[in-house]
């Protein structure tokens, strides 16, 4: 990814720090993404209290004007020091702090504000991209991604902006839930950073539920989980499929519709409006195949998958599956099916012929009874 | 007894809100090419339209949905212009923001890196096909058919292709491969009752749509496509169960909506279509068809200050919006005039006509037609001539524009001329049943050449017998020539037509003309007593019809057909009291008048 002069100019003052924060040394900027991670610049280091091992520390861009993104940044270290120890979500290695730089030849100061990461290899959207995960593999990925949404709301937390890109794939194979930015406890603990959202609420819109668009979290904190849940549906779509369930889905009809059913609506009185609306949405949108978008899927999959990603990402959250056992249960039914496939087959085979006998037997008695009547 | 004639039906037309019912496919693969499909029920069959869903549409300024994701998507492309995945993505963004051209562009770059990704292959024939670029679509499905056999969404496609093109035979093959193919097969059986429908095979259309519907229960789309189904083939209370299922899954369905009320339209149940608009419209305020539906409704139940405020509405409104199609405006201002009439304020109605002319002059014969109506009733027929020659130079071929320039001709005593207007038509062989009962009606009762056109109408009854038009002027011919018995047997063969509909106004004559037949049938037979009384009955029926002109017009011709009878007798005091009577008459028909002259001079040669 290409960066503009004034970030790289910003990554290399960092690059030549030295020691940062007297623990994170020979900072480089992070190969895949250029060091450039939106609103923020990611840099590798290592660190010095552990071995030298490989970290991540991500700065807050120091030119960031937008309040919103400084708070999300602030936020993110606060919502992952309650995560610590939480297997499949990122580990913070070093809370929020900040040094200064001069830049020359203006001669001004610069703050860095910055906190340290467990260092990933890359992240899931890359591999959708590559096209390199088998049906099986997506199933098992997919697993982990909802153990660890799973770990996040039993904290209390919606991460809302559960994507492919925000799970990150470690050393190890293994994967972590990162990017708790736009995460926010549910029932209190920490409130929406924007109170209203005039525009659109936090997140990619290619994997937000409906309800977030018509802002019902605004009236009920606790929608938000479920709407992690739609995005986790969305994004399981997306990793058979490699389109985005909001770009297939949300099209200019359905931007109307939403508009003219909620557009009027105050606050308070937004869940009560978009419960008399939704389930005709939902009705007049079926959620489409995932084989019509990969026709090369193994057959035997598709319901499994097909029924899986519709009852998370249904577009009527009172509907939606809440329940985290069985989506495993669903799951390791897909994973069966697959390692079985060709039993399965057979199995089939086997049945066909037996009821192709039982027929046969079936018509050779009446012929007989026939026969003898006449 | 009058003859029906265009004059005496006083028949003021108000366009339909075309097309009858609008279906639509339910996207249960998004990569299928399909579209909405409008079906509406014609003298040949049912008629199946397509409807393109996605317009070109400018970008707008503001930050959408879409344009939210568009640019999330070319940030993407950005950052991996290699990437068929990215490029694929940003043409879908675009294609669901209604930008074909930005959508078409990117499939094709996405092509270029991976010549078989699947997505932007089937995207882009999509595009060529709402582009009408058959060819080219065809050329990609096949493509696509040839890279992966088992699939069906290509061939469902190509048989799309094949219904916009109009081969349905083609369309049917094709779908009943993709049903071969696929497992459910749910867009293809959809697809194929769309076709059994155009095929006029209503059964078996409607048995795949319910089979669509058990193995989808909760897709609107498809109750929708059923309830139309069943009332293109009659069968409304069926309809109305499907239109409601479609309701209670989608509440805000427009197509449901539209397809209800007019299902309880025919129903008759006018206040429950009413109330079924006027929630939808709360919800909808902008639903201009569904406006015009609650405009028709409110002509049934004969509210027509109620049907013009919703119709200046919708006029209103496609006035503000300079892209609205002149001919929707040009239609609901035709409407609003026919309203205005129907309540009694002629000018308003005159000022409405003209502003649908003014608007749409292309839009159809209606608009001439109801004009010149209005010149007609307030007797200005040169007006009403000059504007049907008009209305005759742009659509040359509508007979009903003939009838009226007949009608004037005749109402001016010029019958010669009103018989050449006419005669091509007859002569032709194209002629409708009104034409031959118009043409009967004046060589009879204009050139009192009742042989001639004893002659028209028998020809008229051979090619349209027992329709109630030309059997009544037949009778009335038959009647005129002292045959009450053949007049009597034609009468009574006269079966009502089961599209009669006793609320359509422009149909409410029959009972007047027909009753006044009787009465003259009673008269010819001597039973004057019950002759006077079908006449009046008739007069009666006439001024509930608010038609004041047919009933004194109903007055004179019984008090003229009195006379002749009292004479026949010989019983002059009372032909003379029948005779001074039938001229007392203000504004009756200038023909009866005429013949009441000739009777009292001939009672007064035959006192003196």
């Amino acid at each position: 990814m290409t960066s503009d002069p004034q970030t790289q100019k910003l990554l290399e003052m960092i690059e030549t720090q030295g020691i940062i924060g007297g623990r994170f040394a020979n900072a480089v900027r992070l190969g895949a993404s250029g060091g450039n991670g939106g609103f923020s610049l990611i840099v590798e280091a290592e660190d010095k209290s552990n071995n030298n091992a490989k970290v991540a520390l991500k700065f807050l861009h120091p030119f960031e004007k937008e309040e919103y993104r400084r708070q999300c940044f602030k936020r993110e270290p606060e919502v992952l020091a309650q995560a610590a120890g939480q297997k499949d979500i990122i580990q913070l290695i070093a809370n929020r702090d900040e040094f200064r730089c001069v830049l020359q030849p203006h001669g001004f100061e610069i703050p860095f504000a910055y906190y340290a990461l467990e260092l990933a290899k890359g992240d899931l959207a890359s591999d959708i991209e590559a096209g390199s995960m088998s049906a099986r593999e997506i199933l098992l990925r997919f697993r982990v991604m909802c153990r660890a949404v799973q770990r996040v709301h039993s904290l209390g937390i919606a991460h809302r902006d559960v994507k492919p890109a925000n799970f990150l794939v470690m050393s190890d194979g293994s994967i972590k839930l990162s990017d708790f930015g736009t995460a926010r406890m549910v029932g209190g603990g920490t409130s929406g950073l924007i109170r209203d959202y005039a525009g659109f609420p936090p997140g990619d819109l290619g994997y937000t539920a409906p309800e977030i668009l018509a802002s019902l979290h605004d009236d009920d904190s606790t929608v938000a989980l479920g709407a992690d849940i739609f995005s986790l549906g969305a994004s399981l779509f997306e990793m058979y499929t490699s389109v985005p369930l909001g770009v297939q889905l949300f099209d200019q009809a359905f931007q109307l519709d939403l508009l003219q059913a909620m557009a009027p609506v105050r606050r308070g009185d937004r869940k009560r409006i978009y419960n008399q609306f939704v389930g005709g949405l939902a009705n007049s949108r079926p959620l489409p195949t995932v084989a019509a978008f990969s026709p090369t899927i193994p057959a035997c999959i598709t319901p499994v998958v097909d029924e899986l990603y519709r009852s998370m990402a249904a577009l009527d959250y009172r509907f939606r599956i809440r329940d985290f056992e069985i989506v495993f249960l669903k799951i390791n039914r897909g994973i069966l099916i697959l390692d079985n496939e060709e039993k399965i087959r057979q199995w089939r085979r086997r049945r066909e012929k037996e009821h192709e006998r039982a027929v046969e037997r079936q018509q050779r008695r009446a012929a007989s009874l026939l026969v003898k009547e006449a | 007894m009058i003859l029906v004639s265009e004059n005496a039906t006083r028949k003021f037309e108000q366009s339909e809100t075309a097309p009858q019912f609008t279906v639509e496919a339910p996207r249960l693969n998004p990569l299928v090419a399909s579209s909405t499909f409008s079906l509406t029920k014609g003298v040949a069959g049912v008629a199946l339209d397509s409807i393109e869903d996605v317009q070109e549409q400018p970008v707008h300024d503001n930050e959408t949905l879409s344009s939210r994701i568009i640019t999330r998507s070319k940030r993407d492309v950005e950052r991996r212009p290699n990437s068929a995945r990215a490029h694929a993505i940003l043409g879908i963004a675009f294609l669901n923001a209604g930008q074909l051209t930005e959508a078409k562009s990117e499939f094709e770059a996405a092509l270029g890196i991976d010549p078989h990704h699947y997505v932007a292959a089937a995207n882009l024939a999509r595009i060529e096909t709402q582009t009408g670029n058959f060819e080219e679509a065809e050329r990609i499905y096949t493509e696509i058919q040839r890279n992966d056999p088992k699939n069906s969404a290509p061939v469902v496609s190509l048989a799309f292709i094949a219904m916009k093109r109009q081969d349905w035979v083609s369309a049917e093959r094709l779908l009943r491969d993709a049903i071969q193919m696929g497992h459910r097969a749910l867009t293809a059986r959809y697809h194929l009752a769309m076709v059994q429908l155009r095929l006029g095979k209503p059964r078996e259309a409607i048995s795949l749509l319910r089979s669509v519907a058990r193995d989808e229960v909760r897709a609107p789309l498809i109750y929708e496509g059923l309830g139309a189904a069943y009332a293109l083939n009659g069968d409304f209370h069926r309809a109305a169960v499907a239109f409601k299922t479609a309701l209670s899954l989608a509440p805000a369905s427009h197509n449901a909506v539209r397809g209800l009320t007019q299902v309880l339209l025919h129903l008759k149940l006018t206040d429950e279509a009413i109330g079924l608009l006027v929630d939808h419209l709360e919800r909808m305020p902008r639903d201009h068809e569904a406006r015009e539906l609650l405009a028709r409704a409110y002509v049934g139940r004969k509210k027509y200050r109620s049907a013009i405020a919703q119709l200046v509405h919708v006029f209103t409104e496609a006035e503000a919006h300079q892209n609205e199609a002149a001919v929707l405006k040009a239609r609901v201002a035709n409407n609003i005039g026919v309203c205005f009439l129907r309540d009694g304020s002629r000018a308003q109605a005159r000022r409405w006509f003209v502003k649908a002319l003014d608007t749409g002059p292309e839009g159809g014969p209606l608009p001439y037609q109801n004009l010149a109506r209005v010149y007609i009733l307030n007797r200005e027929y040169t007006e009403a001539l000059e504007l049907l020659e008009q209305c005759r130079k742009s659509f040359p071929d509508d007979q009903t524009t003939v009838r009226l320039i007949a009608g004037c001709l005749t109402r001016c005593g010029l019958y010669d001329q009103a018989v050449r207007e006419v005669r091509p038509f007859i002569e032709s062989g194209k002629a409708t049943e009104e034409l031959y009962a118009d043409m009967g009606r004046i060589l009879a009762d204009g050139k009192g050449d009742y042989q001639s056109a004893l002659e028209i109408l028998q020809q008229g009854y051979a090619k349209f017998s027992k329709k109630p038009a030309i059997a009544n002027n037949l009778a009335y011919v038959y009647l005129m020539l002292g045959d009450a018995t053949t007049a009597r047997s034609i009468l009574e063969s006269i079966v009502p037509s089961k599209d009669d509909d006793d609320d359509d106004e422009n149909q409410s004559w029959r009972p007047v003309v027909l009753t006044a037949t009787w009465g003259l049938v009673h008269i010819t037979e001597g039973d004057l007593e019950t002759g006077s009384r079908s006449y009046g009955e008739a007069e009666r029926l006439a001024l509930g019809l608010k038609n004041k002109e047919l009933a004194r017009t109903v007055n004179q011709k019984m008090h003229l057909e009195l006379a002749r009878a009292y004479l026949r007798k010989s019983d002059y005091q009372n032909a003379r009291k029948h005779v001074r009577q039938g001229l007392s008459v203000h504004y009756g028909a200038d023909n009866y008048e005429r013949d009441l002259h000739v009777l009292d001079k001939r009672l007064d040669l035959g006192s003196n």
